[in-house]
């Protein structure tokens, strides 16, 4: 019976101009959202190399400039490019960016990879200074958000639903054509259920067509071959539930206006409204401190390290007692060292601004975790979340790569602060020694815990429509709404 | 003739359980946009100038130095919040909000408030120019859709059409009264309100300050909902159906609304693609030690200063100089970076405004964007603005710089051992941002006032055709 019913209304589709139009822009969008992923995630490896091969001469001519020194023609130029003073190749000379490369299916979902840094250069200084490197970026882009698949598929295939199935009962009504449904053999709700099944199948085998061509085409490597089922089911689901959502609305039997303003106030609401009050709730309950707060406070605590500044030098004593023995030697004379100065202060302010620095991130992840639990409210916010998390662009790993940061950083201060105590200097042999950064990370999975409660939830909003469609189209009206 | 129609239709929507529930929709999203305005500009505000003030206290709060080490020292210049802010954040969250105004370089304004903020942010959030700007014309499209179709699908447009009445004073009846119920049920009470919030938030005088913008911003938004209307019943007259004139109302604002923008920023970002933040400093850096046309190497800078300074003052060797040379030097270092820092930050505004012009003029296809633009640029939180400041934060970071280098100038003193005390601190005056003048404004908004002005030219020549050959089936 499905298949009959497919057959004539897949004859009925092709004669109008509805699907080819709906079909039409469906490619323009995967077309251009692939293109548009493809050239950002391109741009950001491009940009990745680019440092690594920067990184990499640096680091070479860091060692034979000091191999030249070692070999007896002593250093003539500012003290401040010295390659041999710890404290210079510290703070400046030699720091190795710590990289958060592209996942293989980045360019599905942008997510927070356009606002957030994927690169850092870490030195000696303040560990709020992180926090300034960001990527160029035009705001109104940023403002916008990008023209991504993960767009497509949470914006437009939604419209495209309800372009598709507003009025799939409502036409049958206006056309005087649902009376003569209602006098055939098959229950009509039989006949329009089938018509809602054939176009989420039409749409979702373009869909699939679309993507698996578009992700060949650019040449993403098999590896993501799972992901990219991933973000199919992604779609199959989402797709369901709005023509779900369709059913229902065309099954309470109003006319075509109505089904489609009720329609495309539900996506306003779930797919903008939601999220914008969700997210002022989050920022009205946990309030991010202003970082100008952060900038007056490293500032105090730069004064007043001129005088706890020992202290604090005392306490770093404590955490690493094999620097205090060789340390201690060099008596008062250290306490003039400028190097040693400025770590002092460095440390003093590092302490004193930690826990306004711990602030920012304990109320991000209140507002993160409030987001989490109340993502159920609104497909959208989830589908979305799933889709950067399949990406490898969702903000928790993000938030990973910074943490990592923030703990390389420290490994790479320690040992430059381990040579400046010692009053080594650096040898030709130790800037190969510099501790290097590797980003420890899982990869992006559909089968996180979060992402398979999602599609479940998912699941059963669609399969609650479809039964309340179902009861609803069991006495169709024939007259007006 | 005219004034009973508006008087038959206005009693008309007054009863429509559509306006109920629009007006219900909107004002609580109204008031909860307003209310977070109001909180982000009372904090952000606050907190801004208490930071700027820090700032300026800790510089004058500096022992006796070098004055240096003072410019090395330096302040912040914070980017205050504009009072307009309360009604329409813009881009504020994604710009950034600081500069440190150090010796030697120029840095970049940092501190995007949107970093700092949860993912779900990215949705855009809910401000007072939101729901002017996207869910008002929905709340007309919703009224005015089947004004026109439905006296057709009726039957009662053909006895209309039988009477004196031309249709034209028919449908602009319609679309006046529409007019009435928007101005006065909506954007006219809002506005009211908004104006309570900005006099709460900002004082008296601040407001009236700011009143030549909101009222610029009154009428564009008035032209705007107009314009809305008049489409919307060109529509509702030329098409078969009310469904289908809700449909295309409905497309056509979806694609204003979330189409166009997104698709112009890509389409701008592939035709002016702006370097990455890494290959900028590299690219700075390398400048800053070799040179680029027009500037000198470092090294040939020096030796080629130093032959010059002694030729100026007549003298063999720098120890004899009657001022001294350190200052001398540090000035005409800095005089050299200024040329390089003009050619490259000034290549990147260059660069990130031309992909704004290339999204203004997608514009022309939105004329909800051009009125989002004109909003942003007259409450000062749009990118224009942002330059402004970064140009203004960099020419006083000049002015300090030189400040500091004349006075090392002045005292020829053994290297290093010379130090100023408070008074040079004080000469210092704080950094105050001027906030661009309406005009200047209205003149850089150009193609966003010319889209709506042409949308608006638009909507009454298709609402003309429309009503003119009106036809009763």
């Amino acid at each position: 019976m499905l298949l009959h019913i497919i057959r004539y209304d897949w004859l009925a589709l092709r004669a109008s101009r509805q699907l080819l139009a709906v079909l039409g822009l469906l490619a323009f969008f995967v077309g251009v959202a692939l293109w548009n992923g493809q050239r950002h995630v391109a741009f950001q490896r491009h940009t990745l190399a680019e440092i690594q091969r920067a990184d990499a001469h640096n680091f070479t001519q860091l060692t034979s400039a000091v191999r030249r020194i070692e070999g007896d023609t002593p250093f003539t130029g500012n003290a401040w490019e010295n390659p041999q003073d710890a404290y210079r190749a510290g703070t400046r000379l030699a720091s190795h960016y710590p990289a958060l490369p592209p996942a293989s299916l980045a360019l599905v979902a942008v997510g927070q990879s356009d606002l957030l840094p994927y690169y850092y250069k870490p030195v000696i200084g303040k560990q709020s200074a992180l926090y300034h490197q960001t990527e160029i970026a035009n705001a109104e882009t940023l403002y916008d958000g990008s023209f991504d698949l993960a767009f497509v598929l949470v914006y437009l295939v939604p419209l495209l639903v309800i372009a598709l199935s507003y009025n799939l009962v409502s036409a049958e009504r206006e056309l005087g054509t649902l009376a003569l449904l209602m006098t055939s053999n098959t229950a009509p709700r039989q006949v329009i259920l089938g018509k809602f099944v054939f176009r989420w199948l039409l749409l979702n085998g373009a869909l699939a067509v679309l993507l698996g061509g578009g992700l060949l085409v650019l040449g993403v490597p098999l590896r993501g071959a799972e992901q990219a089922l991933g973000v199919l089911l992604l779609a199959l689901v989402y797709s369901a539930f709005w023509f779900a959502l369709a059913f229902w609305v065309n099954s309470r039997g109003y006319d075509s206006g109505t089904n489609a303003a009720t329609l495309v106030g539900t996506w306003l609401v779930l797919v903008l409204l939601v999220p914008a009050l969700l997210s002022a709730a989050a920022e009205a309950l946990y309030p991010v401190p202003a970082r100008s707060e952060l900038t007056t406070r490293t500032r105090d605590a730069a004064a007043e390290a001129k005088n706890t500044g020992s202290q604090q030098l005392a306490k770093y004593f404590e955490d690493h007692p094999e620097l205090a023995a060789k340390s201690a030697g060099s008596g008062a004379a250290a306490a003039d060292d400028f190097a040693q100065n400025a770590l002092q202060t460095q440390l003093t302010v590092d302490a004193a601004v930690r826990p306004l620095e711990q602030a920012f991130i304990t109320q991000r992840a209140q507002q993160q975790a409030l987001i989490a639990r109340f993502r159920f409210l609104s497909p959208s916010v989830f589908v979305q979340q799933s889709l950067s998390a399949v990406a490898g662009t969702d903000a928790a790993r993000y938030a990973d790569f910074e943490q990592q940061v923030a703990a390389y950083r420290q490994q790479f201060q320690d040992y430059f602060a381990g040579k400046m105590l010692r009053h080594e200097p650096m040898l030709s042999t130790d800037y190969a020694q510099v501790p290097t950064f590797r980003f420890q990370s899982t990869p992006p999975s559909l089968l996180a815990p979060g992402t398979l409660l999602n599609l479940a939830w998912l699941l059963g909003l669609t399969v609650g429509l479809l039964a309340l469609g179902l009861a609803g189209a069991r006495h169709l009206r024939l007259g007006r709404g | 003739m005219l004034r009973t129609v508006v008087v038959k239709e206005y009693a008309e929507l007054r009863q429509s359980p559509r306006l109920r529930w629009s007006l219900l929709a909107l004002y609580g999203l109204f008031v909860v946009a307003l209310l977070s305005g109001y909180r982000y500009y009372t904090y952000t505000h606050t907190a801004r100038q208490a930071a700027q003030e820090a700032s300026y206290r800790q510089w004058l709060g500096q022992d006796k130095k070098n004055p240096h080490s003072a410019a090395h020292y330096a302040f912040y210049a914070f980017k205050p919040v504009p009072l307009l802010a309360v009604l329409d954040k813009g881009l504020d969250d994604y710009l950034g909000t600081n500069v440190y105004l150090e010796a030697h370089k120029q840095d970049d304004v940092t501190d995007r408030a949107a970093q700092d903020a949860a993912d779900l942010s990215r949705y855009g959030s809910l401000t007072v120019g939101f729901v002017w700007q996207y869910l008002l014309p929905l709340a007309i499209i919703l009224l005015t859709f089947n004004l026109v179709s439905q006296e057709r699908e009726s039957g009662t447009l053909r006895l209309l059409l039988t009477t004196d009445t031309p249709p034209t004073t028919l449908v602009l009846g319609k679309g006046l009264a529409v007019g009435k119920v928007v101005l006065g049920w909506f954007f006219g009470p809002m506005l009211v309100l908004s104006l309570g919030a900005l006099l709460l938030a900002g004082g008296v005088e601040e407001t009236l300050r700011q009143l030549p913008a909101l009222l610029v911003l009154a009428v564009g938004y008035t032209l705007f909902f107009a314009l809305v209307i008049a489409l919307s019943l060109a529509v509702s007259g030329r098409v078969r159906s009310s469904g289908l004139a809700l449909v295309v109302l409905l497309g056509g604002w979806a694609f204003g609304a979330f189409l166009v923008p997104r698709l112009s920023g890509s389409v701008a970002s592939s035709l002016y693609p702006t370097p990455s933040a890494f290959a900028f400093t590299e690219e700075i850096t390398e400048a800053s030690e070799n040179g680029m046309p027009g500037v000198d190497a470092e090294k040939k800078f020096r030796s080629k200063l130093e032959a010059q300074t002694l030729r100026q003052y007549h003298v063999d060797s720098l120890s004899q100089l009657p001022v001294s040379y350190a200052g001398i030097s540090l000035q005409a270092s800095e005089n050299r970076t200024y040329l390089i820092f003009d050619r490259f930050y000034g290549e990147l505004a260059g660069t990130l405004q031309q992909q704004n012009q290339v999204r203004r003029g997608f514009n022309l296809l939105s004329p909800l964007l051009a009125m989002r633009n004109l909003s942003r640029a007259l409450a000062g939180t749009d990118y224009d603005k942002h330059l402004d400041f970064t140009q203004q934060a960099e020419r006083k970071r000049r002015a300090l710089q030189k400040q500091m280098n004349d006075n090392i100038k002045a005292h020829a003193a053994p290297e290093g051992t010379y130090e100023a005390a408070d008074e040079l601190w004080r000469s210092v005056a704080p950094f105050r941002y001027q906030p661009l003048g309406v005009g200047t404004v209205l003149s850089r908004q150009w193609l966003s006032l010319l889209a709506l002005l042409l949308w608006a030219g638009g909507a009454v020549a298709l609402f003309v055709v429309s009503t003119r050959r009106l036809s009763p089936n």
